[in-house]
Order: structure tokens, then sequence, then C-alpha cells
């Protein structure tokens, strides 16, 4: 099976190295959990494979689109849901009528029909989830990055948020999850990575 | 097209700001205009005033030059008193402008001597354009006894001496400056005024752009903490993207305010043209995209985007509130102190956005300097992409 992410001895050095050099391999349909205590490198190790930050060790390779839930969602306060996801749409170089129809299509597939003209602004936190879910599904990613996306949920949104993400590894995209809460894994991810150590374990 | 992509947001989210802009910028311009004098603010001629004029030469000249005075076209009143009375004049609103003219003045004049004239005035603008008018008299009263002097030069020796010479010529002289002075064309009252126009001119033009640069500011801040700029990190877009389309909106909003200045520029009969307003469109710019650098890198960090950008614009508009001090706002700046001038951060922009509109061409040097921010100001924000 070809491997969507390999990644050898990756690791990002700040004033001490952030983590262990990180290797592990990534194929279609699996879910890694990337695990630890809070500012012990996770989001950093998803920025590198993301391509925001450069990392000072190591190297990895990606095949494929990459969808990315970001912690601070970045989206514009001031517009809707639906204009968000456009914008989302045009910075990924979708135009025109295919635009329209992808934002549609990912817009269903997370439910957020009933709320995406409604300013980002006035949503709640499972809304606001569930919108960055569909923009980082837009580019029909092969790979998703998900930082703490399950943080601030309730019980409702955090089924119906971890029933998407599911249904997106069901159909073959690759999944790396970054939370410290260890239940956020069940069902979405075979392995875990630990950090600062860099172990890799079965869930 | 990605540079593109992001400016139309930009433009989009800031829609509201700008308008608030204009209403900032037309209670500036109304502002400053109630400031001035009626005539000042709204037409290019200067305007009339009241003089008390204190004389302790008792030549027979310095009566005459005072008589002259009453004749200048920006006299309204003159009155001939002694210092007492003056002050009372001053202090009551019904002279605008004391001028004291020494004893011995005319003989200094005639011998090439030193003598000083004092001038004082309530209202700072006025003083000021009253100290242009006296010193250009004063200039031209000078240059003609130079070339009657350089004349007499090749007299002396009829004579034997200087001093029998100017004694024998005193009245020769008196003449001509008496015609000289009569004759309005040799001073330019309006001219002297003109200074205080292209001031304000310059003054609204900065304002704009600082208040421009606070709305850049607060919203790039508020982007910046909210994680959008990460967002376009994701999709492949670049720091350079980013300020391009920063620099691009500031130039957007730079013209067309500085188009929106075009009626002031024609009340106050300031000569403009398209490249004229583009270059100083450029250097407001310029300006914008400093200040609004500065403010949004180096704001601390923080969890709510939205403080961050209330953070930001309320340090730009403690910004703008020293601009306006610096910038001449409530004291001109030509009066200012040399000393507090050389250090006043506005007084560089405020001279480019004069000289700009006053048809002259910057000095190069002074090109480079003001090159010297926007350089550091890219410089600073790719360092702050780093911190992303």
């Amino acid at each position: 099976m070809e491997n969507i992410l390999t990644v050898s001895r990756l690791q990002k050095i700040r004033q001490a190295p952030l983590f262990e050099p990180v290797s592990f391999s990534l194929g279609r349909g699996e879910g890694l959990g990337v695990y630890g205590r809070n500012g012990c490198g996770k989001t950093t190790l998803l920025d590198m494979i993301a391509g925001l930050v450069k990392p000072d060790a190591g190297e990895f390779n990606r095949a494929g689109r990459l969808g990315y839930v970001m912690q601070l969602d970045g989206f514009q306060n001031a517009l809707s849901c639906r204009d968000n996801l456009r914008l989302e749409a045009a910075l990924c170089g979708l135009t025109g009528q295919a635009a329209k129809q992808r934002v549609l299509a990912c817009a269903e597939q997370c439910d957020i029909l009933s709320f995406w003209r409604k300013p980002f602004s006035r949503c709640s936190t499972g809304m606001r989830a569930r919108t960055a879910i569909a923009a980082a599904l837009l580019p029909e990613p092969e790979l998703l990055l998900l930082d703490e996306a399950f943080s601030g949920l309730d019980q409702e949104s955090y089924a119906s948020v971890k029933k998407i993400i599911l249904e997106k590894k069901q159909a073959g995209a690759a999944l790396i999850l970054v939370s410290h809460v260890w239940e956020d894994f069940t069902d979405l991810c075979e392995t875990a990575l630990t950090l600062p150590d860099a172990n890799r374990r079965p869930i | 097209m990605r540079v593109l992509r992001i400016f139309l947001l930009d433009l989009r989210l800031l829609g509201g700001a700008l308008l608030l802009l204009a209403g900032g910028f037309i209670l500036c311009a109304a502002a400053f205009f109630l400031s001035l004098p009626p005539e000042l603010a709204l037409s290019g001629d200067p305007p009339k005033i009241s003089i008390a004029l204190v004389n302790h030469d008792s030549a027979d000249m310095a009566e005459m030059l005072a008589g002259m005075v009453s004749g200048l076209e920006m006299v309204d009143k003159l009155y001939v008193v002694d210092e007492a009375e003056a002050e009372a004049l001053l202090n009551a609103g019904d002279a605008a402008v004391c001028v004291t003219m020494p004893a011995g003045m005319i003989d200094a004049l005639i011998y090439r001597g030193r003598a000083e004239i004092t001038l004082r005035a309530r209202d700072p603008y006025i003083g000021a354009i009253s100290l242009n008018v006296t010193t250009e008299y004063v200039k031209t009263m000078n240059r003609l006894q130079e070339t009657a002097l350089a004349f007499y030069d090749g007299l002396r020796p009829l004579y034997g001496d200087r001093q029998s010479l100017y004694q024998a010529a005193r009245a020769f002289d008196l003449s001509m400056l008496q015609e000289a002075l009569l004759r309005a064309r040799n001073v330019n009252v309006v001219s002297a005024a003109e200074p205080y126009h292209l001031q304000l001119a310059a003054l609204l033009l900065f304002l704009i752009a600082a208040f421009t640069a606070a709305a850049i500011a607060a919203l790039t801040a508020r982007q910046l903490a909210g994680g959008y700029f990460r967002r376009l990190a994701a999709r492949g877009f670049r720091a350079a993207h980013i300020c391009a389309a920063k620099a691009l909106l500031a130039l957007s909003a730079a013209l067309i305010f500085s188009l929106a200045a075009l009626p002031l520029l024609a009340a106050w009969n300031i000569p403009y043209s398209g490249p004229r307003l583009l270059l100083s469109a450029s250097v407001l710019t310029l300006i914008i995209l400093f200040i609004c650098t500065v403010f949004t890198v180096f704001r601390p960090a923080e969890t709510a985007a939205d403080a961050a950008a209330a953070r930001a614009a309320l340090g730009a508009f403690a910004l703008l509130l020293f601009a306006l001090f610096a910038g001449g706002g409530f004291y001109p700046i030509h009066l200012m102190d040399a000393g507090f001038r050389a250090l006043n951060p506005a007084w560089l922009a405020h001279l480019l956005a004069e000289w700009t509109l006053g048809g002259q061409a910057p000095p190069p040097l002074s090109l480079l300097a003001c090159a010297a921010p926007a350089l550091l100001g890219a410089s600073v924000t790719w360092l702050g992409w780093s911190r992303l």
C-alpha cells in the first residue's frame, strides 16, 4: 500500500529539541494519534508536516492533498460560515461553479447548512468546529491533520464531529489527530505517538 | 492573483472602518478650519488684521513707514500708540498684532547698522504670517539698500569718506525706499500665507495616512491573533503575498483620500497634478505601512483577537494624538523650536507632503530617509512572520 506520509527523524529545535526525532509512515485510511502534555510540540509537528514551519532535522515525504483543522480556526468573524467556506475554497484554488458545488457538498457532509448564513462570530463552539472541518475537506484531502479538533465540544457536537472524521477515514483519508485526551483516539486511530519521547504504541 | 485575493478580502472587511475613517477625516478637517481665521480657512487670501504700532524712532522716515503699513492690503486698522496702549489693544483683541519699531531703526537701515523689530501676536498663525510679511519687507529694504550702496561706492572719491557720501545720498535713499515699498508687487503678501495652506494640506494628508494605518493595523492584528495568516500559510501563501496585499490596500486608501482632498487644494490655490498626487499618495503609503507594521508586529501576545485589535487601535490613536501635536495641529510647526523639529518624527513626512504639494522636488536624501522606515517596517514584518 502506498504511503500518504513518510516521516524520518523529524525534529524541531528551539533553545533545545522540542521532542525526540520522530519517524513514522501513514497509509490510506490509517489514523495516528499524537499525545502529550501542553507545550510538548504537538502543534509544531503538524505545522512541519503542513509546511508552515521548517524542520531543523529530518525529512518527510507527503503525497496527496492536505486538509488542516487548526486550533485557531483563522476564520473571519465578520463573515458568515458560508462566506468563510467560499473564501477558503478560493484559497484552495477552486473557482466558479466548481467552488460553489464543492462548498455545498462539504457543508452538507458536515451538517452546517442549517446555520451557514449566520455570522461566524455568533456560532457556537460546535458550529465552529464543524465549519473548520468542512473547510479542511474542501480540497478533498488525502491527509487530514486535526489539532485539538474536539476541544470545548459538548457531547452531541463531539459525537457529530467524530462521525464526520470517521466517515472521511473510511473513505480513504489518512488522519493525524492531536489531543491531550487519550479517549479522543478511540475508533479514529490505530496507533498513537507520544511526545516528547516519540514512542509509538497501539491504541 | 494571491495578492489580489488577500487585498479584496481586506477591502471587504475594512468597509465599515473606511466609513469611520472618512468621518474622522471630516472631523479633523472641521477642527482645523474652526481654529483658523475665516479668511485663511476659506480662501487663499490672508486675513485682514488690525495692528498696534509702537514707534520709538523719531525720524521722519519712520513715521512715513508707519503710514505705509496702514495702506497694506492685509491691514484692516492701524493704531499708532505707546507700549501700554498697545498691550491693552492686544489683550482686548482689538489688535491682532503689536509691532514695535525701535529707536534708530532708519539710521540702522541707511548706515547698515542693526535694529530689532518686535512682533507680538495672540494667534500663532496670524503671528507667523505677520512675521513672514515683515521679514519680506525687511529683506526688500535691505536688498534695495545694498544695491544703492554698491552704486555709491563708485561715487565715494567725489565725497572723500563714506559717512559724507551717505549723508548726501540720504534724501535719495528715502525716496527710493518709499517708492519701492509703495509698489505692492515687490512684496507678495499672499505668498507669505501660502506655507500655512500647504502645512494644513500636508497635515491633513498625514492624518489620513495615520487613520488609515490605524484601521489596517487593527485589522491585521486581529487576523494575526485569530490565526488567519496561519490558514493562508497552510494554503501556500507567503509573507511576501501578505505584505504586498497590505501595501496595495494602503496605496488604494491613500489615493482615494488624496483625491478627496482635491477640493481643498483648489480652494487654497495649491497647484496639483496627477503625478504629484500620486507621489504624495506614495509617500503616505510608506507612512501607513510603517505605522501599521510597528503596531501589528510589536503587539503583545493575545489569545483574544478582538483584544489584540483594540490594543493596536488604541496604540495607533495615541500615536495620532502625538502626531497631531508634532505635526502642527495645535501649534504651527514652522514656529516650533528647531531642535524639537529635528527630532520630530512627523516633520520629515510633513516636509515631503509639503514639497510634493508645493511643486518642489524633495531632496533625494529625504526620499531615502523616508524609504528607511518603510524598509525597516518590511524587515520587521518578515521577522514578525517568523513568530507565527
